[in-house]
């Protein structure tokens, strides 16, 4: 057991993703509209939230995370849904915003080999896209 | 009340889903024992690394040949299996996406709100509901089907 804090070290901005088509899977399976949007490094990382915002106008969907072990993401097994938020339906402006929306995680997610890994997907198709950007650091 | 077409890519049903799931297993199976014999033939390298300037001092080798030989077997093991669960991965990626429903097209109606009410196929049949899928926007802005309510 360790006996002194740990800190990250690193920030890891992750591979931001725009995706725009959906997955009903609840388990993290199926390569359609599923993207991978973090890696852990060699010693560990931190993924603090996931960022979404829309790039145009969409309707209503729900935007879930998952946690995969570092194996196959097609496994189910070998995935976790860690995270859900609605993301509610917008149309473009150019005088007002579109509501970004955030998914607090706070997980630390295991490095080495194989490392884990944050994947998303949507629930519903949408036509311009949600973009999704992690926020997360390195031990 | 809005129609999106969508067009179907990944199907998976209930008799399809056990199946993907038994093929997956036996693909996470095959992983693990990689994993282990990959272990194991890395313990035995590093275990020989230490051991083989004193063996070679005593000029005797048949413990590090035997030892280099086990290490050398458990690689090969190791990417025998791995192969195995590539391919079985691939197999099952194979099997989601070329369902029979795969390429047919649906209509996701939505709501004033921009809400989904339902998602259902080209003729206004809702999809079976254990059913699993991955979809894409085919036409955000289509004409209302013929069996849309006026």
């Amino acid at each position: 057991m360790s006996t002194s804090p740990q800190f990250t070290n690193a920030p890891n901005p992750g591979v931001p993703a725009v995706l725009t088509a959906a997955n009903t899977a609840l388990d993290g399976t199926g390569a359609t509209g599923r993207a991978l949007i973090f890696t852990a490094a060699a010693a560990h990382s931190l993924i603090e939230k996931v960022r979404a915002m829309h790039k145009g106008t969409n309707i209503a969907t729900v935007l879930r995370v998952f946690l995969n072990n570092g194996s196959d993401p097609d496994t189910a097994t070998n995935n976790t849904l860690i995270g859900e938020k609605t993301i509610p339906a917008n149309t473009i402006s150019q005088i007002a915003e579109s509501v970004a929306q955030e998914i607090s995680l706070l997980v630390k997610v295991k490095g080495g080999s194989p490392a884990s890994r944050i994947y998303v997907t949507l629930g519903t198709a949408v036509a311009a896209g949600i973009h999704t950007t992690p926020s997360g650091a390195d031990f | 009340m809005q129609y999106i077409k969508i067009r179907i890519l990944e199907w998976r049903d209930e008799a399809s889903f056990n199946l993907l799931q038994k093929v997956g297993t036996q693909a996470r199976a095959a992983l693990e024992k990689a994993e282990a014999a990959r272990g194991r033939a890395s313990s035995l390298t590093a275990q020989l690394a230490k051991t083989d300037e004193r063996l070679q001092q005593l000029h005797d080798q048949t413990e590090a040949a035997a030892a280099r030989s086990l290490a050398a077997q458990l690689t090969n093991e190791a990417n025998a299996l791995q192969a195995i669960a590539d391919q079985a991965s691939a197999d099952n990626s194979k099997k989601r996406s070329t369902h029979k429903m795969c390429g047919t097209f649906g209509y996701q109606i939505v709501d004033e709100s921009g809400n989904v009410e339902s998602i259902v196929d080209e003729a206004g049949a809702p999809y079976p509901a254990d059913a699993i899928y991955g979809y894409e926007v085919a036409d955000a802005n289509p004409p209302a089907p013929s069996w849309a309510k006026a």
